[in-house]
Formats: structure tokens, sequence, C-alpha cells
């Protein structure tokens, strides 16, 4: 407010001639008003008074009035015909100094003109101009704050912006701010009912007292409408360049029944992913080895999935953030894989507290923390996991319960043990990241039988060590890099009866790296190098044969270091010819270091995309992918160090259509001709000038193709869920036939459906059923005797003539939530093949192959674990 | 998947999905048997190779009771062509003219050639029949091994089919070729058949049941009774210096190494059932006495059975020699 403002000038107007007529005329906002008399002017009769138009405000000079004080000053001016003031004249004057002010203000006001005898006419009128500082307003007394206090989640403690804390009885409302802080202000004092809303929790009311001078601090937690529900982070949408990527999100990969919990399981539920054996982990991806996929976990490979290759996965569940799954026709950002691609995104927290998470079932115990580090995350945030299992305390004594008296005992004793840890930053622009994570696996096995010669023991341990640190930023000419070191360290050993120790251990580096530009709207481009080198260390020892010449000979002992390793650079564009088209030209030139010397790979690839509508597109590709073969199958004495590269040709193409909002159908079809596969080999061949056992050559060659089908739910609060069928061929040439069989891989049909709904009181129930055509079977029609090794060989029938069952299961999942303030307790009962189906895995046949059962599949297995967040 | 986890997983699949299926074991002779088929010698070279080109091949083949009624047999025989790898015994060198060739060291059913064949239901047995080294060129094996060549060696692989005219059974012997001048195989010797602590006779006479308290243990016969039945304490007497020295290729290290040989016995009986139906010599490597463990127990049958019992012991050197003993034993 101004000081003018401040002013209020009240003016009295007299017409001259003393015949009164009064009119009051109340202005304006800023304070001013004025009334009025008027005198018709002699001779006439005044017929109408004048009427201020115009007012003039006159400025108060500084000093001359103290707030609150006023001043009048009377004056008699001439208004003429056209409502102009012509004259003024001060008739009384309390304070000179405003004299000339008022005349002033006066000779620019004006009026509708005054009539006499009901026309225009000259009046002369007495005017009161009155000069007033207000005082300013007494200062609002602020009432005190006596309720304050923060709204959070029960359960997680997030903070709840926008929560309205409401006293009804007093109509005083507050909103929560960002970190859930609200203040009320003159509450009432004594009891009081509180009322908190917010939109996605339920509502919350208490009742407090409020005393006389203190403050009131309360914490409330508003429980989710769905307890659990899933957070839907709705995230801008990608450039869809892919012909075939599946993304799971994290709400659809803990809880999906008959996987435990373990997210790369979900993946087995998936289109175009074979089933494999008992509750093997194994990647089957279109009828390819699982060793022709590649598994990464933040693009770091990873060289054991899962513990004992058909426990857990090595990481932590929670540690995952998504799982993109590429079953083929993948871009040249991946390479080392001739099947398909799974790229694991750990979990990258933004919080502002600490959160966490225990673990226990019957197999392990497992933790999970993330931490900010400072008030905001300002110093970045810290995520560590670790599991551990503890099977080797109950498993000797089941199968010591198990094992008749008399017939021996077995001692097996697993454990396995993994961790992750993650330090994030993100700064000015920059992201950094320095991410570890290992795994180890122990088993020691030792039977003790009727016969002491005939005892077995085994010590094996298998681990890896992986840590990577990442830096990414976006320049400012619009280059989006990354950069990403990694080193790790892979230790095998292998202990058999003593007599045999095997010790394979790496020491492995590599570096990820790419650049990506927008060069416009319709051209993005990237450019990206990939590299990793390997040294293995081998060592075989052996115990010495003692001989009469030398009764305690030394062990005997082969060490050799294998360097491999392989380089690559890698581009793609994406450009937008015309609206709705897409096309994605791509190249990776590979070079591959291997026993038998240096390799060059260039791997095209190609992808294009057809948006028909909003809801409809096609899409296709091809590429040419390479692998090496598996490293034992290099060695120069069990393998074959002159192994040459493995390589498919993949076509694929499809269509997607988005049926509604939330519905999403994907159909494609594939063909992949595997070529220069790695297969055993009986044959003797010259090598090195010495006649030795091939063991491996690269005669092997295949051919996939099929049809697959994803019809899917988006994950919403309540609801996941999806149908997925895969129609498939693969089969490998038989050299001694010479035709096409079915490959060890090979499922005709294979169906999953999936679902899981959250009810009310944290209750939630899924589903999972699974088909798929039994595997190849090669008949047994007849054995052997071999009279040197008293052992039967069975004679086979035609290859894969035959197959095995057909799988059914039905696994379930029921979860109970407790949501308490601070933290959420879940008990979760997961059962495996609800029905007990017998789902014959393989055949038993007695010694000579004359008789013959089925190895019954997983029975029903039911599973409880709990659950701790905070 | 690394095979030492797919071991564990079928192991511990096997505990969690454990089937109730019973099968025969292999020590419990209930028809027609192979058991054994014995080269002489089981491994040519130059200083055992016969004059006459010929090796003798001789089959252990049974039957409960050893009452054959029909027996047809026939003997064929396969030679594979050299196949010179790192083994020793293939003469370390040489190859295939153009080396780089590759061989394959397996016979299939068709490359049989028969030999020799009988039917009778007096036919001798064991089985026995020389067989002719002359297929499919005689002379250059023999040539070989006799003018002390390094060139590698064939494989020769004897097959005998033995048949009722329903039922026809498959055996397949091989027969070792070494062209180099370390010394041959033998088949192995057996000295004896301890039978509860005393050396046994090829046929004795016991009375079923009679044995010292220790020695009984109960069982469940066929009716599902508890019976309780004598146990008695079997095993081979061989001696050290049978066991010959010999030098293996060793594929870990790629080194020939020295070795002992390690003898394998196969038990079987016709009645009755037998603690361990295969026992094995300990490994030379773990310091134990080469005796220890190489014993069964052969438990009489829950009743007392109407014709004598045999038991079989087959004794295999692990290079393939082979040597076995019956024991007829009636219990009265």
């Amino acid at each position: 407010m101004t000081k003018k403002s401040k002013h209020v000038i009240i003016m009295v107007m007299f017409l001259a001639g003393g015949i009164c007529m009064s009119d009051v005329y109340a202005f304006d906002d800023r304070g001013i008003s004025r009334e009025a008399e008027s005198v018709p002017a002699a001779p006439g009769v005044l017929t109408k008074a004048p009427e201020l138009l115009k007012a003039v405000e006159a400025p108060i000079p500084p000093g001359i009035l103290l707030p609150g004080e006023s001043v009048e000053v009377v004056l008699q001016i001439d208004i003429d015909a056209q409502g102009k003031v012509t004259h003024v004249e001060v008739t009384s004057a309390p304070n000179p100094a405003l004299d000339e002010l008022a005349k002033s203000a006066l000779l620019l006001t004006e009026f509708t003109p005054a009539e006499v005898d009901g026309k225009p006419a000259l009046v002369r009128i007495e005017y009161r101009y009155r000069f007033e500082v207000l005082a300013p307003p007494p200062p609002e007394v602020e009432k005190p704050v006596n309720l304050k206090g923060r709204v959070l989640e029960r359960g997680t403690r997030n903070p709840l912006r926008g929560a309205v804390v409401y006293i009804p009885e007093q109509n005083l409302t507050a909103e929560t701010d960002a970190q859930g802080h609200f203040e009320l202000r003159g509450i009432t004092l004594g009891k009081t009912h509180i009322r908190i809303t917010e939109l996605k929790h339920r509502k919350y009311e208490i009742t407090e007292d409020i005393p006389d001078g203190q403050v009131v601090e309360i914490t409330a937690y508003l429980l989710k409408n769905i307890a659990g529900g899933a957070e839907i982070v709705v995230v801008g949408e990608r450039d869809k360049k892919d012909v075939v990527k599946r993304v799971l999100q994290k709400e659809e990969l803990k809880s999906v029944p008959g996987t435990l919990g373990d997210p790369l399981r979900v993946l087995q539920s998936l289109p175009g992913m074979g089933r494999p054996a008992f509750i093997s982990g194994a990647l089957i991806v279109r009828g390819s080895r699982p060793n022709d996929s590649q598994v990464l976990i933040d693009g770091v490979p990873v060289p054991l999935l899962f513990h004992f290759g058909a426990g857990p996965s090595v990481i932590t569940p929670s540690f995952i953030e998504a799982i993109n799954f590429y079953p083929g026709v993948f871009g040249p950002k991946y390479g080392h894989a001739i099947g398909g691609v799974v790229d694991v995104d750990t979990h990258v927290p933004k919080i502002t507290r600490m959160h966490g998470e225990v673990k226990i079932d019957m197999l392990d115990a497992r933790f999970y923390t993330e931490t900010p580090l400072g008030e905001n995350s300002e110093y970045g945030t810290l995520t560590l996991a670790a599991r551990r299992s503890y099977v080797d305390a109950w498993l000797p004594l089941a199968i010591k319960a198990a094992t008749p008296a008399g017939q021996g005992s077995v001692i097996a004793i697993p454990y396995y043990w993994d961790y992750q840890g993650r330090y994030s930053l993100s700064a000015a622009g920059h992201r950094f990241e320095a991410t570890t994570f290992g795994s180890n696996d122990v088993l020691k096995i030792s039977t003790t039988g009727v016969v002491p010669a005939q005892n077995f023991s085994l010590n094996s341990a298998t681990g890896f060590h992986r840590t990577r640190l990442l830096w990414t930023t976006t320049l400012s000419d619009g280059w989006n890099v990354s950069v990403a070191p990694m080193v790790g360290t892979t230790p095998t050993s292998t202990d058999v009866n003593e007599l045999l120790k095997v010790n394979v251990d790496s020491i492995d580096i590599g570096l990820r790296g790419f650049a990506r530009k927008e060069f416009s709207p319709d051209v993005k481009f990237e450019i990206g190098a990939e590299g990793f080198a390997s040294r293995y260390q081998l060592r075989f020892e052996t115990a010495g044969y003692p001989t009469a010449a030398d009764p305690n000979p030394a062990p005997a002992v082969r060490e050799q270091n294998i360097y491999g390793g392989a380089g690559a650079v890698y581009t793609e564009i994406i450009w937008v010819p015309k609206q709705a088209w897409k096309i994605i030209p791509g190249l990776r030139v590979e070079e591959y270091k291997l026993p038998g010397g240096y390799t060059t790979s260039l791997e095209p690839r190609f992808a294009a995309r057809y948006d028909i509508s909003d809801t409809i597109a096609l899409k296709g590709g091809a590429g040419l992918y390479r692998q090496t073969p598996l490293p034992q199958r290099l060695d120069r004495i069990l393998g074959n160090p002159y192994l040459s590269l493995e390589q498919s040709e993949q076509l694929g193409g499809g269509a997607e259509f988005q049926l509604t909002p939330g519905i999403f159908l994907d159909m494609q079809t594939y063909y992949s001709r595997r070529s220069n596969l790695s297969v055993a080999s009986r044959d003797i061949v010259l090598r090195d000038g010495a006649y030795v056992p091939e063991n491996f050559n690269n005669t092997g060659t295949g051919h996939a193709y099929g049809l697959e089908i994803l019809l899917k739910h988006d994950v919403t609060e309540r609801f996941y869920g999806w149908l997925s069928y895969t129609w498939s061929r693969a089969e490998d040439f038989n050299k001694t036939i010479g035709t096409y069989v079915p490959s060890t891989y090979d499922q005709t049909h294979m169906a999953a459906l999936v679902a899981s709904y959250k009810f009310a009181k944290g209750w939630e129930i899924g589903t999972r059923y699974r088909m798929t055509t039994g595997r190849p079977v090669t008949p047994v029609i007849g054995a052997t005797y071999d009279a040197d090794n008293n052992r039967y060989t069975p004679v086979y029938g035609a290859p894969g003539s035959a197959r095995g069952a057909t799988f059914s299961q039905l696994d379930a999942r029921v979860e109970r939530l407790w949501t308490y303030d601070q933290w959420k307790l879940a008990a979760y009962l997961d059962i495996q093949n609800i029905f007990n189906s017998e789902n014959p895995e393989a055949t038993l046949w007695d010694y000579r192959y004359a008789k013959s059962s089925s190895l019954r599949g997983l029975p029903i297995l039911p599973v409880l674990g709990i659950r701790g967040e905070f | 998947m690394q095979k030492k986890y797919l071991y564990f997983m079928v192991f511990f699949a096997s505990l969690v999905t454990a089937s109730c299926t019973q099968f025969d074991t292999p020590g419990i002779v209930k028809d027609r048997r192979i058991l054994a088929i014995q080269a002489s010698p089981p491994e040519l070279t130059k200083a055992t190779i016969p004059v006459s080109g010929m090796v003798t091949m001789t089959a252990l083949v049974v039957e409960p009771g050893m009452q054959f009624t029909t027996l047809n047999y026939a003997w064929g025989y396969c030679q594979i062509a050299p196949a010179a790898g790192p083994n020793p015994a293939g003469g370390g060198g040489g190859g295939p003219a153009g080396g780089g060739s590759t061989t394959t060291s397996r016979c299939d059913a068709t490359q049989y050639r028969l030999v020799a064949s009988g039917a009778s239901t007096a036919v001798q047995l064991p089985l026995s029949q020389a067989i002719a080294l002359n297929d499919p060129e005689p002379a250059k094996l023999v040539e070989l091994l006799n003018n002390g060549s390094t060139a590698p060696a064939p494989e020769i692989r004897v097959q005998l089919k033995v048949g009722d005219g329903v039922n026809e059974l498959f055996a397949v012997k091989k027969i070792a070729v070494s062209t180099t001048n370390l010394t041959p195989n033998h088949n192995p010797s057996l000295s004896e058949i301890d039978i509860d602590g005393a050396v046994s006779l090829p046929a004795m006479t016991w009375t079923y049941g009679s044995c010292n308290v220790d020695k009984r243990v109960t069982a469940t016969d066929g009716n599902g009774n508890t019976v309780s039945v004598c146990t008695h304490y079997i095993a081979p007497v061989v001696l050290a210096a049978d066991m010959e020295d010999y030098t293996e290729f060793n594929r870990i290290t790629g080194t020939l190494d020295p070795r002992k040989e390690r003898y394998e016995f196969s038990w079987y009986a016709d009645a009755g059932t037998l603690k361990a139906e295969t026992t094995t010599q300990p490994d030379p490597r773990l310091s134990r006495p080469y005796t220890e463990g190489v014993a069964t127990e052969w438990r009489e049958p829950t009743t007392l059975p109407a014709a004598a019992v045999n038991i079989w012991l087959v004794v295999r050197d692990g290079r393939g020699g082979v040597v076995w003993a019956q024991r007829q034993i009636t219990l009265q």
C-alpha cells in the first residue's frame, strides 16, 4: 500500500445559493469518498445538481498530517455549463499548506453540468475537501501453532504430499508439503477431532486433546486403499525399436506363483521360453541351448544365473527393477549370444529415508536395505543386500532319515550365498554408480557305502564377483554418453575323493560405453563399444600313483593359462523417414580372441516398424549373431582349442495390437538357422602334429521356427496377468541319418496363464498354469552287454522319434499382508503343482534296459515364507 | 549348466520325487545272462599275437540252476580302421596317411561279420570259440604287429549273440591291439574264493540256516513273513604280484603315468541276495591295503532252495583282462 493510498479524502459540496440537495458519492476502491450539496443559482430554479464525474486526489506532503489525523478545507467552486470547474476559492483553511493542494485538485475535477430550469447552467457550490491520513490497521494477531505433524504412508513411511488435515468443528484445514508436514493454528483448546484424507489412502481420524500453551505433534500413518497395491510408475514411452522386447516390471516379478518369488523364473512363463526339467532355471529360448542365451546384470555378463544351476537366482529379487527379455532379433548393442538376451536392470532407489526388507523361507534368509546419504540424498544412495542358505542345516538330516538302515549313508552339504551393493549419485547432470555383486555355491557330498573302497567324496565351490562403475551424462551439445568399466573374478574348484583337484579361476575385466544423440526428431544415432578379457588359470592336480620305485609320488600337476576376450564396436540409427515408419539399421563388429587365434565377426542387424494406427503396428527384423563355444570346450586336452565361432541367422516379424488402454496383444513369428555349433565328437584327429581325440567340432547345425502370442494386461494397483502361447519347432541336423530331428530343447506347444489379484484387507491370490509338450525322446529298443565295463549299453531307435509326456501344472500363491505403522509383514504360501500332476521328467531303466519306469516331476510342493519390510 | 550341478539337481530331485519302482539288481541271476567274455590273450602285441592269428574267446553264459533248454549262439567280428590316438597302446605316433583324417572308434551292428555259430542243448559251457584275426585284412594286422610298426593299431570288437529263438542277448568285447613294445596285458589271476574264512571248493554242501548267531539276520520271505537266515562272508583271494603295472595316458595332465591294476569284482548268485554286488580294490593312491573292501556277503534264500545255488565271481582288471570262478552250494 502506497503512502497516498493511506489517505482518505472526503469532499463535501455546497451549491452556491444555499438550496440544499444532497447526493452522496462513495467511491472508490482507493478509499476516496465525497459528498456534495448543491444550491441553484439565481435567477432560475436548479432542476439538476451537478454530479461528480472525475475526482482528483491531492497528494499530501510528508509530515503535514499524522496517521489518524484529518483536515477539511472548505472551498467555493464554480462549475460551468460543461461541468468544468472554472473557479476555486478557499473559504476555510485550517492548514494553509493544504489550500493550494485542494485548489489544484479541484480545478482538475469534472462534474456533470448542473441544470437550471432544465437547461445546463453555471453554478457555484461549496466543496469540502478532506485530507486524512489513515492510521495503519492494527497488526493481525497471528494465532499460535498448536497442532502440527506429519502424514506418512502406513507400512512404508513414505511421506504423503497433498494430504488434507481437517478440523471439522472449527472448519480449519491444512495441506501437507512434500515431506508430509503440516501445521494448524488457533485450534480451540480441548478435545479436537482431526480428519486426514488423501486420494489413494484411507481416511484417518483421531481425537486429540489440545492443551493451552502447548503444541501437539502427531504422526499419522495412512493405509493405502489397496494394501500392498502396486506403485504404478508411468514413464515416457521409449523408442519402440526392438522387434521383440518383453519387459516385466517389479510388481510382476516378485509374486508370480510357482516361482518362489524369484524374478528370473518368471521368464519361463513368457512366449518363446521353453520349460526346463524339474525346477531348473535354464533359459531355453526359442529351442536354443541354454548357453546360447546371455544374461546380463546391468550390462555385466554373469557366469551363473542360479545357485547350483537350479536354485534361487544369484541376485536378490528386491535388487531387481525390471527384466528386459529379447528372445531374438535383438539390436547390435548385444552380442555373444546366438539365442536370446536377458538384461536385468537393478533397482535405483529414489528415497529420502532408509528402507529395507527381510525374507525367510525354507531355503534361505536374506535382507535388503536402501539408505539415502544426506537429508535429500545429496550424497547419493546406498543399497545393500545379501542372502545365505541354510539347506546345509536340514538336508543331511533329511537324507539320513530317508536312507534305510544298512544302505550306507550320503552326506550332502550344499550352501550358497550372494551379495549385492550399489552406490548411486546424481548431481549436476551427471550420474555415477558403483555396483558390486557376487555369488558362491559350495557343495560337499560324501557317501559311505557298504563297501569302503567305493566311498565317494566331492567338494566343489563355484563363485563369481563383479564390480562395475558407471558414469553417464548429457553433454551440452546433446550427446548422451555413458562409460562403464568392470572388473571381476570367477573362482571354481572341485575336489573328487581327494584324488583329483581342478581349479579354474579367471580374472575378468570389461568396458562398455555408448554415445547417443537425437540429431532431429527423425534421426537418432547411437554408437557404442564393448570389450572384455579374461585370464583363465587352470590347475589340474591328480594324486601320484605309488610304484615300487617311488612309493610316495608327488601329485601330477598341470597348470595352464588361457587368455580369451573380445572387443566390439556397434552403431545403430533410428530413422523415421515418414510418419508411422521407423527403420533401425545397425552393425556390430567384433574381434574375438580364441585359443586358435583372432577372429573378426561382422554382425549386421536390422529392424523396421510401421504403425498402422495408434493401436496397431507391424514390425520385423533380421540379424546375424555369433558367440564363442563354451570355454571348457576350448581346452587343448579335454576340448578343442581350434573351435570357431557358433552362429545363428535370425528372422522375425509380427504385429502389435493395443486392444484397450490396458490390454496388449503381441504376435510374433520367427526363424533361426544355427550353424557351426560345437558338438561332441568321438573322432581322432591330427592336431598340432599328434593324433588326439577331437572331443568337439563345429559341425552342428540346426534351425528353429515358430509363432508366439502374448496377451498381456498392464499392471494395475490390484491386478496383473498375461496369457502366452508358443508354437515352435527346433531341430538339429543328424549326420548319421542325414536329416533334421527334433532338438533336445524342442517343445511344440507352450502355454502359460498368469494372473494375480489383490483383495481387500491385504490378501493377494495368484495362479499360474503351464502346459508344454513333452521333450523329444530317442526310444531305447534294446541293450548290448559291454563285457569290458560290466554294463549294458542301450540300443537307440530313431533319434527324437518319441515324446515325453505332456507337462501340465497349476501353481497357486496366497499372501496376507499386515501393515503396521512403520513396517509391513507378509506371510505367503506358494504351492507348486497343486494337483500333484505326475509330469514325468525322465525314464528310469533297470540295469539292462529291459524294464522302465517314469521319473516323476516335482510333486505338490508347498512353501511357506515370511517377509518383513520396513 | 555345469555337470556337477546337473548331477546334484537330479540327485536332489530323486530325493523329493522318490519313485517306488524296484528294479531287479544285476547281481541276482533270474534268467539267461551273459556275465563275461574273456579274450585270450586280452591284448594283442608283437609278443602276444598267436602264430595262428587266432584269439580264443570264452563267454560265461548262465541261467538260474544252469538248466539250459536251448542255446543258440553266434560270434561276430569287427575290425575298426586304425585310430591313432594318444593312447600309448596306439603307438603314440603315425596315423592315417595324409594326417588329419578322422576315424570312428565304434562298430555298429551291421559291421559285425559272423565267424562262428551253433545251436544245441548240449553245448559246452562256458562257450569258447577261436576267432581268426582275419578280417578284413589279416595279413596287415599280423604284419603290423610282427613288423614292430609304430603305426596306429586297429581296434577289434567281438560280438556274441545268445538266444533261444525268442529272446536274444548281445554282448560285445573289445580286444586291445598295441603296436608298442610295452608289456602286454594278461588276464587277471584269481587264486581262490574265500568263504567264511576258508578256501572254498567248486561244489559244497551246507546245512541251510546253520551258522553262528552273529551271522544271522532277519529277512522277509515272499509271503511277508520275517525269517532268520544266515549270511556268509565271501572274498576273492588275489596276490599283489598278480596285479600288473602299466602306463596310461592321463587326459588331465597329458602325460603317460604309471599305473597298477585295480581289480573290480562282480558277484552274482541265482538265489539268495548279495550285500554288495560289485566290490573294488582301493585306489592305490589312497595308501590302503589292496585287499580292503573286496569282500561281500551272500545271504541264504529265505526258503530252502530246491536246487543247488550258483555263485559267480567275475574279476576285471580294467584293461580288458577277465577271469571268473563259480561255486555251487547245495543247501540241505
